[in-house]
């Protein structure tokens, strides 16, 4: 990688590039160089820049503790410093750094390891490619770190590390929090509900999948009725918090 | 189309009939303007309220005009809280492709015992409490499309070979951000050669190419994600450029004419030409 800008996969390659690998998964271990030579995929250069010499942590293990999420989300932040919500939303970005500078990285971190083959083709779509929303902010190996560290950014009232504590404890609250399209992505409602559960856990009430998803079921359907993003972080706390306490008193299966 | 069409426990202006006389509307327009070296999106908005119960409540702070500003793409919502008219302006990057910019009236205090002359009977005489966070009044949500890399449509369509489909036939992928043309082994070899033939390129327009933006503007309208794929957003902004529109309700015809009309001047307008 060079400090200047940065070239990416044209949209006709990716296309390319998609139908060739999904009929031949081989392909994933080919250097990008010769993929781009064999499959005649073809660059642009564009004015993103990418810093130089910061490479990603490798994942030592699957879990939460060991798949180094987090130090990448910020990582990602510094490999891409100047990087827009805009041009963040391009899938050339995604997959060209996904089959060249982090190919190891994207390996590492989602290694196919189901029985059933056909499954592969989902998986590679998924990881490698970066399709829409969900695509770009859940699945792509390096766009998903790059979302979640943006938004982790923008959270006003605590520092980038007490978010990244708060969401990466465990990856079912980081999902219903914010890998959803709904009232929860406006900043000061994500951020009202971050100190709700953080005073939480400090009190000694710990995360449940299932309380949490009704709290924030409820969440959805009280934005139904009022425009919660219209509300100050106070105001929204003192709202939320009787309905996270209801949700987690209330017995879940 | 007013976006609320569930229950509320109370009434708000702008949704079906809940208030006989009174109106709603907002005016908005949105610039692309350079600030420094970026470009930065600006939203000119006035407001325009008849109702005289929920001016007042706006005079006295207690309730406000608010655009509801979202992008899916960019995970961006916010609320901004307005005066009657205004800018708002949008930082560099920070909308992209769809975005959906929604007025309201909402409440800012809480409201108790609010009346209106004007709402339909079958509120009845009780009057109505408001909390913070409430909408009192809606407008039509306006979207716009906002693109940065200005990817012509034309630039968006590409051919390709398939020999999985009957050798004298074409046909389209949709589903991705380009649209491809996929085309039979002999169909392709035709379109090789006529495309190169200045009497006979003007047909493959007034087929395949007028086919093609038939498909398109049928997939547009029937698949509420489109604007996901960049040739959609494309194909939106070329037909503002042209001060058309796609019409939700068109039917085969009304759809066939726009695409005839917007291949025209790569199909009949030159065969006219070569016929003289």
């Amino acid at each position: 990688m060079s400090d200047n800008f940065y070239s990416v996969l044209k949209i006709e390659s990716i296309q390319k590039l998609k139908k060739s690998i999904l009929g031949k998964p081989s392909l994933l271990e080919m250097p990008f160089d010769d993929l781009c030579d064999d499959l005649h995929l073809s660059l642009v250069s564009t004015n993103y820049k990418v810093t130089p010499d910061i490479a990603l942590t490798m994942p030592k293990g699957a879990t939460q503790e060991l798949n180094g999420d987090a130090e990448n989300c910020k990582l990602i932040l510094q490999i891409l410093p100047e990087l827009t919500p805009a041009q963040a939303t391009d899938e050339r970005l995604w997959v060209t750094l996904c089959f060249s500078e982090f190919k190891d990285y994207a390996h590492e971190r989602w290694p196919f390891r189901s029985a059933e083959e056909s499954k592969l083709q989902n998986h590679i779509s998924n990881h490698w490619f970066a399709n829409g929303v969900r695509g770009r902010m859940r699945d792509n190996a390096i766009s998903r770190l790059w979302w979640m560290g943006y938004m982790a950014k923008n959270i006003p009232e605590f520092s980038l590390e007490k978010v990244f504590d708060i969401l990466f404890f465990n990856s079912d609250y980081r999902s219903s929090l914010l890998e959803r399209n709904s009232t929860a992505n406006a900043i000061n409602v994500t951020t009202a509900i971050l100190k709700i559960t953080d005073e939480a856990y400090t009190a000694g009430t710990p995360f449940k999948r299932d309380s949490f998803r009704n709290f924030m079921s409820k969440v959805d359907t009280l934005g139904g009725r009022s425009n919660l993003a219209s509300m100050d972080v106070t105001s929204l706390v003192k709202v939320l918090k009787p309905i996270y306490s209801e949700a987690y008193a209330t017995k879940t299966e | 189309m007013k976006s609320i069409i569930k229950a509320f426990p109370y009434p708000i202006l702008g949704r079906g009939d809940d208030y006989l006389d009174s109106e709603f509307q907002s005016t908005m327009d949105t610039r692309k303007d350079t600030v420094g070296v970026d470009e930065h999106i600006f939203l000119d908005y006035s407001f325009l309220l008849s109702n005289e119960d929920i001016d007042k409540l706006v005079t006295g702070k207690k309730a406000t005009y608010a655009i509801d500003a979202h992008c899916s793409d960019t995970l961006f919502r916010k609320v901004y809280l307005v005066g009657a008219n205004g800018t708002i302006e949008f930082e560099n990057g920070q909308l992209y492709g769809k975005v959906t910019f929604t007025p309201l009236v909402i409440v800012s205090e809480n409201i108790n015992n609010f009346q209106s002359e004007d709402l339909h009977e079958e509120f009845g005489e009780e009057p109505f409490s408001f909390q913070v966070g409430d909408i009192m009044a809606i407008d039509d949500p306006q979207i716009r499309y906002i693109e940065f890399d200005k990817l012509q449509f034309e630039s968006l369509v590409r051919v390709e070979t398939a020999p999985e489909i009957p050798d004298e036939t074409y046909r389209f992928r949709l589903e991705e951000d380009m649209i491809t043309i996929l085309m039979g082994k002999k169909f392709r070899h035709v379109w090789d050669v006529c495309r190169e033939e200045r009497d006979k390129a003007p047909m493959l327009a007034m087929s395949v190419y007028k086919d093609c933006i038939h498909a398109a503007l049928e997939f547009t309208i029937k698949n509420e994600d489109a604007e996901q794929y960049k040739w959609v957003r494309a194909l939106k902004l070329k037909l503002d450029s042209l001060g058309k529109h796609i019409n939700e309700d068109s039917d085969f015809n009304e759809l066939c004419t726009q695409s005839q009309q917007l291949v025209a001047k790569y199909g009949v307008q030159r065969l006219m030409r070569n016929v003289g």
